[in-house]
């Protein structure tokens, strides 16, 4: 039902490590997830279906706490789905977590550690040494040359997330969980650290999953936008954007024909979610 | 023009610190003074209260003799004994505690009411189980200093965002990395506090334990001047005491100093930032 409607989506099949074979980079099948307490089952997910395509760009929004950041979280083989399989390129996720970057809301740099030595502890985790070289080239790139030897509390908010972008970059893993990355800077920093962070992952056909709360975000930077019901979370709209030929990147999607109506169509999606959090008595304002 | 303001300031700064100096020194003097008088025109009994000429001659007399160094030599030392070992031994229990939520669980109640009873109170066994000597003194002093040291510090690690640990993990690291790379740095300050604590903790254990096993330190020289009715000596003791104490504590300090003003090696400056 979902198919490789992005623009940049590799024609061919991916051959696994495993035995496997399939096209898609991330698939969710009939994933459902429920948390166990003592008051009761809560469910988080229920029934998600999802493929993603390698080099695909999906957003994914929905209402505060219907479960987004778990799907990431799947995906990242931080645990278990209660029901369901998850694979990423064609496998379970765990053994593969290595090939996973991971980007939060707070950049969580290791405040003893310099700029230069917090961009290599991926590649420090990874034990794979020599692609150090690699590392400094990237922060000067990102304009943090000059402060390769300085601590993450002398950095603004952008450079700080600029660093953490680095440091998930120097792994060169294959896909990239994006978990509200922008959603704590300025509004000038965050559209200048979406247009980088989107030029990195698509000059390097990165596959991404992007969770915000900003539908223009989404909009914005995905190939497509997935909009989840609130909890237990299912898929209630899949809806690819497309701006032309190519996607013209971020910047100048928001000024492209047709932005304003996905925001739109998105936000109606949402709105009975909205109404009825903000709302709860008297609805309408 | 902003300048003579600005030194203005600084010297205003300057002459406020001095002040303070001056003062403190003029209230120690002044205490002694007074007291010297008070003994002096029998205001006071200098039998009871000694006084500071006394204190002073027994001083002199007791470092002449060599027993002030001996003395002190033995308190500083199983201070600094008891001091390491629960340090190290605190640490590595709350590793445990950390590595094996379980074993956390399970131990909670016990640490509690460990915390809250006063270990003192055990004294007289650990002279029974250890014999009349150093072993005992050390063991006192463990008690009392290792099981605030493992609440302190367990909690410290339990306090570091799952954030981090979440990215060790991400990026393929093991439990191993998760206390390397971020619980263990990311205490230190947590550490440090327990440090400074764990000093204090530790001189109260020799103390209580020289009092009990009575053959030198501190401790003996206390009880024994009490048991004599040589006051001068319990006094004199005190004094040194305090001295020890203040210098132990200093000690702590400056290995904080030393251990968090040099970002380069390995764990230091280890505030954990909120980050983005």
């Amino acid at each position: 039902m979902i198919c490789s409607r992005s623009p940049i989506s590799v024609g061919g099949f991916f051959l696994g490590r495993g035995e496997v074979v399939t096209d898609s980079a991330i698939e969710l099948q009939n994933v459902t997830v429920t948390y166990q307490t003592p008051k009761g089952e809560i469910p988080a997910l229920e029934d998600i279906q999802l493929k993603i395509t390698p080099g695909e760009f999906v957003a994914l929004v929905g209402p505060s706490g219907c479960g987004k950041s778990t799907i990431l979280s799947l995906i990242a083989g931080l645990f278990d789905p209660t029901y369901g399989k998850v694979f990423v390129k064609g496998e379970q996720p765990g053994r593969h977590q290595s090939r996973i970057g991971y980007m939060l809301q707070q950049d969580f740099l290791l405040p003893w550690r310099t700029v230069l030595d917090n961009a290599k502890l991926g590649l420090e985790l990874q034990k794979d040494r020599g692609k150090e070289n690699l590392v400094e080239d990237l922060l000067n790139t990102y304009g943090l040359g000059k402060f390769l030897h300085h601590h993450p509390t002398e950095l603004s908010g952008g450079m700080r997330q600029r660093v953490a972008l680095v440091r998930t970059l120097a792994v060169d893993p294959d896909i990239f969980l994006l978990d509200e990355p922008f959603s704590a800077l300025d509004y000038q920093t965050r559209t200048t650290i979406q247009e980088e962070v989107w030029q990195a992952l698509k000059s390097r056909r990165k596959t991404t999953v992007l969770v915000t709360h900003d539908v223009g975000e989404a909009v914005a930077m995905s190939d497509r936008v997935i909009v989840l019901t609130s909890r237990p979370a299912t898929v209630k709209r899949d809806l690819t954007i497309e701006f032309g030929e190519e996607h013209p990147g971020p910047w100048q999607a928001r000024k492209s024909k047709g932005f304003v109506e996905y925001v739109d169509l998105i936000w109606d999606e949402l709105r009975e979610y909205v109404d009825r959090d903000l709302l709860p008595e008297k609805g309408g304002t | 023009m902003s300048t003579i303001p600005r030194q203005q300031y600084l010297q205003k700064i300057r002459k406020e610190k001095w002040l303070i100096i001056l003062t403190q020194a003029f209230i120690v003097i002044a205490f002694i003074v007074a007291w010297e008088v008070m003994a002096s025109a029998r205001i006071i009994d200098p039998f009871l209260f000694s006084r500071p000429s006394q204190i002073l001659e027994l001083l002199i007399k007791l470092a002449q003799e060599g027993e002030l160094l001996h003395h002190v030599g033995v308190t500083v030392g199983e201070t600094l004994a008891g001091f390491f070992l629960g340090t190290l031994l605190g640490l590595l229990a709350a590793v445990l505690l950390w590595w094996f939520p379980s074993l956390a669980r399970l131990m909670d109640p016990f640490l509690v009411v460990l915390n809250s009873t006063p270990k003192i109170a055990l004294g007289p066994i650990f002279i029974v189980w250890m014999g009349n000597g150093y072993g005992a003194i050390l063991t006192m002093a463990l008690t009392i200093s290792v099981i605030t040291t493992i609440t302190v510090i367990y909690s410290g690690f339990t306090e570091v965002p799952e954030g981090y640990v979440k990215l060790i993990r991400v990026f393929g690291g093991n439990r191993w990395d998760i206390l390397r790379k971020v619980i263990l740095p990311a205490s230190v300050p947590t550490i440090i506090a327990a440090l400074k604590v764990n000093i204090g903790l530790t001189l109260v254990g020799v103390i209580v334990g020289e009092f009990l096993v009575s053959k030198s330190g501190l401790g003996y020289l206390i009880i024994y001047g009490g048991q004599v009715f040589q006051l001068t000596l319990v006094i004199t003791s005190i004094v040194i005491l305090a001295v020890v104490a203040a210098a132990l504590y200093q000690f702590v300090a400056w290995f904080e100093r030393h251990w968090t003003s040099n970002p380069t090696s390995g764990s230091a400056r280890a505030r954990v930032g909120s980050g983005g």
